[in-house]
């Protein structure tokens, strides 16, 4: 990759007429007494005190940062403002909502553990129904007297009459 | 001579904390190291100071001077880092103070004008193209060489060299009319 191009010959001869001075011997002898100064600053940093300094000041480092946090973390937060845009947490899982997406990894995950929808089919609904029925037959008929419920209490209706029976 | 081969005698300075170091490294390198700096920065005085500034940190550095991979490129490295610390806190100075960075060859023969109107004319040359000029016209350096110590591929290193030479034709040109 030569410069053949005459013209840049031309120009390279032109610029050849003019030359770049070499370091003259008073910039080497300026040269020379400041790497010495700077060897000899060197040289005091003996190298096995250089990893010394470096554990030292990373365990300050570490100091700083582990007292930071704490002292961060004992700093309250900023009061909440009603009107922020916060989320909210929601207290109860809606398995409900699951149920209707039905791909959904969760409901995957809650039926293969056992665990049952709370939604209401038309058996027992037609069953607590009947519980109702029976309740209600029996208290106009003996308000005052507890009767088992047909179900064979099965009926969480059973248990709430217990505790309604005072109030009635 | 193999670059590696040239500076072992300067590695092996280093390697034993040897000050004798600085003066290999001067011989081999000082000359060039000041041509890239002056065409650079484009003034003798800045290039004279970058090189002095240069050295000292070879000094502090010298344990990573003497482990680098190539020492040739790794010195012209910090040379440009050296010349981008100098460019961000240089203080100005007057002009006409300034050392020229260009000399005629022969006092006397060649009109002083000559130096400085190629010195002009360089100066408006992108840095990377003046760097490849001045390192192939004045130092003589090949485009392998060239591209080994600016740490850039070969057709790069034409390229620049042929858009500078371009450039400079125009510029001339555009001088002499």
């Amino acid at each position: 990759m030569n410069a053949s191009n005459p013209e840049h010959e031309r120009i390279e001869r032109l610029l050849r007429r003019a030359h770049l001075p070499e370091p003259s011997a008073q910039l080497k002898d300026r040269v020379t007494q400041a790497t010495r100064q700077a060897w000899d600053q060197a040289s005091k940093d003996v190298p096995w005190r250089i990893p010394l300094r470096r554990l030292a000041l990373s365990a300050a480092a570490t100091v700083a940062v582990v007292a930071l946090a704490n002292h961060l973390g004992k700093v309250p937060g900023p009061r909440a403002h009603p009107h922020d845009p916060v989320a909210r947490s929601v207290p109860n899982a809606e398995v409900e909502e699951l149920a209707e997406t039905v791909y959904s990894p969760a409901r995957r995950r809650l039926t293969t553990n056992g665990h049952r929808s709370s939604t209401v089919d038309g058996a027992t609904l037609r069953e607590r129904i009947e519980n109702i029925r029976a309740v209600l037959d029996d208290l106009n008929n003996d308000g005052t007297q507890a009767q088992p419920a047909p179900g064979g209490g099965r009926s969480r209706l059973l248990h709430y009459r217990v505790y309604l029976g005072p109030y009635s | 001579m193999d670059d590696n081969a040239a500076d072992a005698p300067i590695r092996a300075a280093l390697a034993r904390d040897d000050p004798a170091a600085v003066e290999l490294i001067w011989d081999r390198y000082a000359a060039d190291l000041l041509a890239f700096l002056a065409a650079r920065l484009c003034c003798r005085d800045a290039a004279e100071d970058v090189l002095q500034a240069l050295f000292v940190t070879i000094v502090r550095k010298r344990q990573t001077v003497a482990r680098a991979r190539c020492l040739t490129a790794y010195l012209y490295r910090m040379a440009r880092h050296e010349a981008a610390t100098y460019l961000r806190r240089r203080r100005r100075r007057d002009a006409a103070d300034a050392k020229p960075w260009l000399v005629p060859r022969e006092t006397g023969d060649q009109p002083y004008d000559l130096a400085e109107q190629l010195q002009v004319t360089l100066g408006h040359l992108p840095r990377a193209q003046r760097e490849v000029v001045v390192l192939k016209v004045y130092r003589e350096k090949t485009f392998g060489e060239i591209a080994k110590l600016l740490g850039v591929s070969l057709n790069t290193t034409a390229s620049r060299y042929r858009y500078g030479m371009e450039r400079l034709r125009k510029l001339l040109k555009d001088s002499a009319s």
